[in-house]
């Protein structure tokens, strides 16, 4: 069997329990709703200059949600030691990592489908031209974020101290795409022109590019056998 | 004699500075019943996950049908099967979504028909759309035994299956190993209850702090001990084994 072929059957099951149990999708959705409401709420004073507390407000949002999707989504697999069947599997070990990350991807991008026009309509910001390059700068943002992330959970099928492993290293790691990421937001709200999104674009799918591949590469080695 | 369907040759697996097993090498034969016995911490565990590919010998070689299973990992876990000593499951799926899923992931076309006559072997057939987590103990660990199955695997581990197994369960399962045997697949199995390994087994092995103490036909061995029971024959080859560590 081929990487991505099995990394696809790896996406389906995790996809086929979510459809089942739909635990990941309704936490994970009333806390975006808290958060935008929140930060709605708190940081909203007028039209003029929300466009510019939105970016932070929605990128806060998806990193929040998408730490809390995945690590979410990797517990399930330890702790019945579900991981067995697919350790054992004919399978290379990188298409569990990718698999996983095409699920965790499925479920953020789902979960942002109601998030971005939350954050449009208590912002009060004119969706009308910006909204296909708004979903294009999240979901290049969210694959960059969400590959790095799924990285980090995964040693913790191997050790203890999953979390704190984390928040240590995957934090650093993406912050510099999730800062182009907001910083693009921004401009793409207040006004900026087609050309200088996709220059943004083009900056985000590098590091999505980067991200992955490196992913792949370590997750080689991060789930070894012992 | 018929060639091996497992070859171990040299097989020393590390844990850091821990030896877990020590220069093991052993074979094991088309259409046996292998019993591999020890103590805890014999390592027996370990050698079956260098073997299924849940663990990474440090030394040596392994072969399943003459396939290396590092190099050529994605034939040699085809033709194995692990019913593993830890109970792992898919708390929200039902049996049958567990066998068609392990299916998919093993290389073999989803069969439903398949699916559902390996719950009827295990006595899982009206079990069969109950959510996994809601399967008692004994149930779930028939389930293991039927997901190892799903690729139908020409050699079987079964690593202690009949642990916090209610007798009459164990009965059944010792069956099904027959069975299975009869069919034509070699299994290797450990368990803590040597007088079921005598009963049961064609070989025996017995693994004693990473190391093969002793590797015969059940007949023989017996035959050479006057017939006494096996279970005093391991205690003495055990305790003899730990004297000399000791000394
Ligand atoms: N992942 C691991 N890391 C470190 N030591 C291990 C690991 N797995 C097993 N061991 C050690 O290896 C030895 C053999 O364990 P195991 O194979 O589980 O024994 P058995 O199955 O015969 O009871 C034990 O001393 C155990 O502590
Ligand atoms: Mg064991």
């Amino acid at each position: 069997m081929n990487t991505l072929r099995a990394a696809w059957l790896v996406a389906l099951k995790d996809l086929q329990l979510e459809m089942r149990t739909k635990e990941i999708l309704t936490s994970t959705g009333l806390f975006a709703v808290l958060v935008v409401t929140l930060g709605s709420l708190a940081f909203y004073t007028d039209p003029i200059s929300s466009p510019n507390v939105a970016p932070g407000v929605l990128w806060i949002s998806i990193l929040f949600c998408g730490i809390l999707l995945i690590g979410r989504s990797w517990a399930l697999e330890r702790e019945n030691d579900a991981v067995f069947g697919l350790l054992l599997a004919p399978i290379p070990r990188p298409s569990i990592y990718i698999g996983k990350t095409i699920s965790a991807l499925v479920l953020l991008v789902a979960i942002e489908l109601l998030l971005v026009p939350l954050c449009l309509v208590f912002f009060q910001i004119e969706p009308a031209g910006i909204l296909l390059p708004l979903l294009a700068l999240v979901f290049l943002g969210s694959l960059g974020f969400v590959s790095t992330a799924s990285l980090f959970s995964a040693v913790g099928i191997r050790t203890r101290a999953r979390d704190l492993m984390l928040s240590v290293l995957v934090f650093p790691l993406v912050a510099p795409a999730l800062l182009a990421s907001a910083v693009a937001t921004r401009e793409l709200f207040a006004g900026a022109g087609m050309t200088e999104v996709i220059g943004w674009m083009r900056i985000l799918l590098a590091f999505d590019l980067l991200f992955v591949g490196f992913g792949v590469w370590v997750s080689r080695h991060l789930l070894a056998e012992t | 004699m018929k060639p091996p369907v497992l070859r171990c040759r040299h097989v020393t697996k590390r844990y850091g500075k821990f030896t877990a097993l020590k220069d093991l090498s052993l074979e094991v034969y088309e259409g046996e019943i292998f019993a591999l016995l020890g103590p805890n911490g014999a390592g027996k565990s370990t050698l079956i996950h260098c073997i299924t590919g849940l663990a990474k010998r440090s030394e040596g070689s392994i072969e399943v049908l003459g396939f290396d299973t590092v190099n050529d990992f994605r034939t040699t876990r085809r033709l194995v099967g692990l019913v593993p000593q830890e109970i792992g499951y898919d708390p929200f799926f039902t049996p049958l979504e567990s066998l068609m899923i392990q299916m998919g992931l093993m290389g073999v076309e989803p069969n439903r028909s398949r699916a559902e006559s390996l719950l009827e072997t295990f006595a899982l057939g009206d079990k069969r759309d109950a959510y996994t987590r809601t399967l008692s103990g004994g149930m779930k660990r028939r389930l293991l035994v039927a997901k190892a199955l799903v690729h139908d695997p020409r050699l079987l581990f079964l690593d202690e299956p009949t642990s916090g197994v209610d007798v009459e369960l164990r009965r059944e399962l010792w069956q099904e190993v027959e069975d299975l045997r009869t069919a034509g697949t070699t299994i290797v199995l450990t368990t803590h209850y040597i007088e079921e390994a005598e009963k049961l087994a064609d070989r025996i092995g017995i693994l004693h702090k990473g190391e093969l103490l002793l590797v015969e036909s059940r007949e023989s061995l017996l035959e050479r001990h006057g017939g006494r029971p096996l279970e005093d024959i391991y205690l003495e080859l055990i305790r003899k084994a730990d004297g000399r560590h000791a000394a």
